[in-house]
């Protein structure tokens, strides 16, 4: 049996489910499932313009695994873009940083440590974790 | 407490600033004083890292809450860090409108 995976650190997952090519008849075609390491490994090379190294400390992994991620991401991005099929987000094996939601106000927040889960302007209860 | 807020100009009626980094000011908020004050992001035409600059500016002045239309990954390591709490509304508002939500 393999080592099991190191949690990879993902700082805010997307707030949305993915993505449909515009202008194609066919519906039922196989959807490609980008996971939120991948996701998020695009995020920092290519829009946060970090280093891979940079970007692997950020995700908590180590610098080649890194890599291998980026490297998979940009795949399956390429895959959907050329055969022309739906991206899906997927809950990888992943540690998400908790973002907290509160309908009322309609904001999205951090908390800090051991503080109690309320919202910051109307100081109300629930509040949702959404990830 | 202080609060920050990223804020387009320097008037209570501009909206908040979409980017924490690159925003042109920031306005301080102390819920003990109820005064603000507006000082201006030196540091937004920086060609990099002007997020981690902006944050020890804050920091210095004893931040305790952020709000910003978004935050980019470093900034967000950097406060989760230091915990300071992170604030990003979901819908166009005025610098006003928060101060009246937090006061």
């Amino acid at each position: 049996m393999g080592r099991t995976k190191k949690k990879r650190w993902v700082q805010m997952a997307p707030c949305f489910g993915g993505f449909n090519p515009a202008g194609t008849q066919r519906q039922n075609k196989e959807k490609i499932f980008i996971t939120f390491e991948e996701y998020e490994a695009l995020n920092l090379c290519d829009y946060e313009l970090l280093t891979q190294a940079e970007a692997a400390r950020m995700m908590n992994v180590s610098r080649p695994t890194f890599t291998r991620i980026y490297e998979s991401a940009r795949r399956k991005v390429a895959k959907a873009f050329v055969e022309c099929t739906p991206i899906r987000f997927d809950k990888g094996n992943v540690y998400i940083i908790p973002w907290y939601y509160c309908s009322r106000c309609s904001i999205n927040f951090t908390l800090p440590r051991h503080a109690p889960e309320i919202c910051p302007f109307c100081k109300q209860r629930p509040v949702i974790q959404n990830n | 407490m202080k609060i920050a807020i990223a804020a387009g100009s320097n008037e209570l009626t501009s909206s908040i600033d979409d980017h924490f980094g690159r925003s042109r000011w920031y306005c301080i908020f102390d819920t003990k004083t109820k005064k603000h004050e507006f000082i201006e992001n030196a540091f937004k035409n920086h060609p990099e890292k002007a997020g981690y600059k902006a944050v020890d500016m804050l920091i210095k002045k004893r931040i305790k809450m952020v709000i910003a239309g978004r935050f980019g990954v470093k900034v967000m390591h950097a406060f989760r860090n230091k915990n300071i709490q992170m604030i990003v509304p979901q819908r166009k508002i005025k610098i006003k409108e928060i101060i009246n939500l937090i006061k």
